[in-house]
């Protein structure tokens, strides 16, 4: 059985048929919540919101084809409230962990951890549209597609988010290189 | 053109978010399936766009029935209240007749057939047997319920099922306090319901309906938290107080199966 399939009985109430698609698409999910969020807690809860809102909301999506643009929307919705909360239940602050990212030797970690500086400071509608072209690989149209925003909107957020990581990434390398060239 | 043709692709930004992890945490998965059965799907009430192989004709009648709609809608807005045919005094003084009120249906738990994985806790605080999803891990309450102690998610009078790890989002409470001697059900949910309202997180006084947990009554209302869609049910039993709050889908999931020591 094909996705469509899965989708349409999905939406007619099949439970199979969407914990099939549910099984299929968790990790991928995952992935882009990650990215977007930086946090594993975060992106888990945000992952199973996105999810769990996809089940309620199937009947409302008209085009099966298009199941996998609407879960990463959801995805990245559930990012922006997963942001904005500060997690208290009564008041009271949680500590959040410590993200766990294993280091790829390739990237030096200067670059790494600037990037993660710089990324860090971008708001989470900055971030999902570096997300969605950098990682899924999304042209400009699929990410206004995808966000429900104007195409000029998703290609000013991705100039700014862009010029700020590629900013910092310049000057790191600047300073890196001077570092070489000064005599010891 | 490839994306890495594009201006506003950098190569460096790739590979960076390339290193991060893909697989989500297995028992993320499992929350999902423990929980989407008990949520209610959405009905698109919609019809279709444009009626497929409209011909002139049948637009020419659609068009005609529209006006004779529109005349008839006006003619009933012009024509005289219906009444004794004489005009008299208008009556003064007496009440309007208020509108029938609606009886909703009263939400009741859900009984949801416990899946291959659910786990059984039994709590020796509270008192009460309750399956859970597996992916919920009991956190049993240390210590009652004292007087003025708040319900939230990390108080230790309360028993908590947390999943994955920590998150209010994935998270059910629960806790129980005996009622003083001599007051009624009611009024321990009108204080509840009262107390609540002030709380981190409130609960509108104005949300909560009537409901029955099994067979004991009992109210509910659905709240935000930080932007979460959350549930608080308070119900009576036994001649304990009890509360659930937390996850909404998964609180229904569980209070289907409670039974009281």
């Amino acid at each position: 059985m094909d996705q469509q399939d899965l989708v349409v009985r999905a939406s007619a109430g099949d439970q199979d048929a969407f914990a099939a698609l549910a099984t299929s698409h968790i990790d991928r999910c995952y992935a882009l919540a990650y990215r977007i969020l930086r946090d594993p807690d975060r992106a888990r809860d945000a992952t199973q919101q996105a999810l769990l809102g996809a089940w309620r909301d199937l009947p409302t999506l008209r085009d099966p084809d298009r199941f996998d643009a609407w879960v990463h929307r959801l995805v990245v919705h559930a990012c922006y409230a997963e942001s904005r909360t500060n997690r208290r239940w009564n008041a009271r602050l949680r500590v959040l962990t410590v993200n766990n990212v294993v280091p790829d030797p390739a990237n030096s970690i200067a670059d790494r951890g600037a990037l993660e500086d710089a990324f860090g400071r971008l708001t989470p509608e900055h971030r999902a549209v570096v997300v969605l072209h950098h990682h899924l690989g999304y042209p400009l149209t699929e990410i206004a597609a995808t966000l429900g925003i104007p195409i000029g909107t998703a290609r000013s957020r991705l100039h700014y988010a862009v010029r700020q990581l590629r900013a910092v990434l310049d000057a790191d390398r600047a300073s890196a290189s001077l570092a070489e060239e000064r005599p010891a | 053109m490839t994306r890495s043709d594009e201006p506003l692709f950098d190569p460096r930004i790739a590979n960076w978010l390339e290193e991060d992890p893909y697989g989500a945490p297995d028992r993320a998965l499992d929350v999902v399936l423990a929980a989407f059965p008990s949520i209610k799907q959405r009905r698109a009430w919609r019809v279709p766009w444009r009626v497929p192989n409209m011909n002139g004709l049948f637009r020419l009648g659609l068009a005609a029935a529209a006006v004779v709609v529109a005349l008839a809608g006006g003619l009933y807005l012009l024509a005289p209240p219906p009444g004794p045919a004489a005009p008299g005094p208008t009556p003064t003084g007496t009440p309007a007749a208020s509108p029938t009120p609606t009886i909703a249906p009263t939400p009741t738990a859900r009984v949801t057939p416990a899946g291959p994985k659910m786990s059984t806790f039994t709590s020796t605080v509270h008192g009460y047997t309750i399956d859970h999803p597996v992916a919920y891990a009991p956190l049993p309450a240390t210590q009652a319920w004292p007087e003025g102690g708040f319900v939230g998610n990390e108080e230790p009078w309360i028993d908590r099922f947390v999943a994955p790890s920590t998150g209010a989002v994935s998270f059910v409470g629960i806790a129980s306090q005996d009622l003083p001697a001599g007051m009624l059900p009611e009024a321990w949910l009108d204080g509840y319901v009262a107390d609540v309202a002030t709380r981190g997180c409130p609960v509108p006084a104005g949300n909560w309906t009537e409901t029955t947990v099994g067979d004991a009554p009992g109210r509910r209302a659905a709240f935000e938290c930080d932007g979460l869609e959350a549930l608080e049910v308070a119900w009576v039993a036994g001649g304990r107080g009890f509360v659930a709050t937390g996850q909404a889908a998964v609180i229904d999931l569980m209070l289907a199966t409670i039974r009281y020591e």
